[in-house]
């Protein structure tokens, strides 16, 4: 399969809002779209994005994937301070594994529930980068929620920060400091000439 | 043989080289957030490189962090107190000459230390070292080891992590794993299941994927971008017998993206990837071809 492989171009950005560390690892990055998913320090936050208007995948343009990127943690980090209310606004629903045919008695007033909630939170965030896709992984997030009392993601400790990056390196081509707008590759190979 | 400590005090990350001389002997090198800093540790009866004996480390570590840490708060203070040893220095070497005074200032400094540290980690070779640094505030007004920026961490872990073997959190004895780099290793190393959904090559498809179908696929998608990744994969060719609804499929994925294979058959070569973005209405646009190599060379 190594055509699926010279596809994805595996990169890590790190990024930073106030004191806290994002990195998120960028599955492919076109010309137009980008893919990836935050991996802290909340685990496995994808996203998509996709734009007519600019050339993504230039270091010029990064300042646009530092904002998605931003602001997907934001959308989430809302959603997360969220959890209590929701629980308690669903409280009326049946927690657990439900059988098919009350699955399909509640399943629909759960989907009217989770869309509503993720309207609401909607309307905080910059439509571009709460795209439908987003919309809709985040309805599956409140209703899995509503379920089984968790959402479907870790929230990781500080301490977890250097085993999330080792295991993102792995799989990684380059690493890109989106603020310093840094190739730590680039950086690397100079600073090798010197030993 | 050399391992990688990370341990933190209070919000402050520390990482920390450590070679083994022998069972009890150690010699430590800071990478973050000092750079430049050296220290040699003997226990003398217990052996360090096991985990058992880690802790060791860890107070060793932390000790020399507090002592530099103290010096560089003092740094000020030492320049200001102190900086009419230095009055004539412009233009000419003083130094030497004005040695004894400053030593003097550090054996002051080196005393105060010594009340909030265990001797065995303030040893010879460390007061050795913290007078070497003093001397140097006082002739340039500047130390002789760097303190890193807090932004210098990542490029730091990232050097650190490409080439150590053992890197460990002494703090949570967990092990942050250095594994296979870059994407040869990955080749070799990762498997990719794939959602086999396919489309037929022509797209004249008239009727509807079922309902069941497109829930079993947002399912399989879910499974297939937590285990590795991938974009959403569609099979081009091997699904002739079953005939849906383009649009109606894409539809169900609008703002999303989807890789389509294309293949001659169920068991020819691929002979390249499309990566198309779901736009509304369902259509696809096109964001990047992916011509099989392999094929074309073999064509050509």
């Amino acid at each position: 399969m190594h055509i699926i492989e010279e596809a994805l171009q595996k990169k890590l950005f790190i990024t930073t809002i106030g004191k806290t560390k994002i990195l998120t690892r960028i599955d492919l990055l076109l010309e137009s779209f980008i893919q990836g998913s935050i991996i802290y320090p909340l685990q496995e936050i994808p996203f998509e994005y996709y734009t007519d208007e600019k050339e993504l995948n230039h270091i010029y343009s990064f300042d646009n994937i530092k904002e998605l990127i931003q602001e997907t943690y934001l959308m989430y980090t809302e959603l997360l301070n969220n959890r209590k209310k929701i629980l308690d606004d669903s409280s009326e629903f049946p927690r657990g594994h439900l059988s098919a045919i009350s699955g399909m008695w509640w399943g629909g007033r759960m989907s009217g529930f989770s869309s509503s909630t993720v309207e609401e939170l909607q309307k905080n965030f910059n439509p571009k980068y709460f795209n439908k896709r987003t919309e809709k992984r985040m309805e599956n997030d409140v209703r899995r929620l509503i379920s089984d009392l968790r959402f479907p993601f870790k929230i990781l400790k500080s301490s977890d920060y250097e085993k999330a990056y080792c295991d993102a390196l792995s799989v990684s081509n380059e690493v890109i400091d989106l603020d310093a707008k840094i190739n730590f590759n680039e950086k690397l190979t100079k600073w090798k000439k010197y030993l | 043989m050399e391992k990688v400590f990370i341990t933190r005090v209070e919000k402050q990350k520390l990482l920390v080289k450590i070679k083994f001389i022998s069972e009890t002997e150690v010699e430590g090198e800071f990478l973050y957030p000092f750079d430049r800093i050296r220290f040699q540790y003997d226990s003398a009866t217990i052996s360090l490189n096991t985990s058992n004996n880690y802790n060791e480390l860890k107070f060793l570590i932390h000790s020399v962090f507090q002592i530099y840490n103290f010096l560089i708060q003092s740094e000020e203070g030492l320049v200001k107190k102190y900086v009419n040893l230095n009055r004539w220095s412009s233009g000419k070497d003083v130094s030497a000459e004005k040695l004894p005074e400053q030593l003097e200032v550090a054996n002051k400094l080196i005393t105060r230390i010594s009340e909030f540290t265990e001797e065995k980690y303030f040893n010879k070779f460390l007061k050795e070292r913290i007078t070497k640094s003093i001397i140097s505030v006082l002739n340039d007004k500047k130390f002789d080891f760097k303190i890193l920026n807090w932004s210098d961490y990542d490029w730091i872990f990232y050097k650190t992590a490409k080439d150590a073997d053992f890197i460990m959190n002494i703090d949570t004895y967990e092990t942050v794993k250095k594994t296979v780099f870059w994407l040869d290793n990955l080749r070799q190393s990762r498997k990719y299941s794939k959602v086999r959904f396919k489309i037929m090559k022509d797209r004249r498809l008239n009727s509807e994927l079922p309902k069941e179908e497109i829930d079993k696929l947002e399912y399989l998608e879910y499974n297939t971008r937590e285990d590795n990744r991938l974009p959403v994969l569609v099979d081009v060719h091997d699904y002739i017998s079953r005939e849906f609804n383009l649009d109606k499929f894409t539809k169900n994925w609008e703002d999303s993206t989807v890789a389509i294979i294309e293949r001659e058959s169920d068991e020819s070569e691929e002979l390249g990837m499309g990566i198309y973005w779901v736009m509304k209405g369902g259509k696809l646009k096109l964001l990047k071809y992916f011509p099989n190599k392999k094929t074309t060379e073999n064509i050509y």
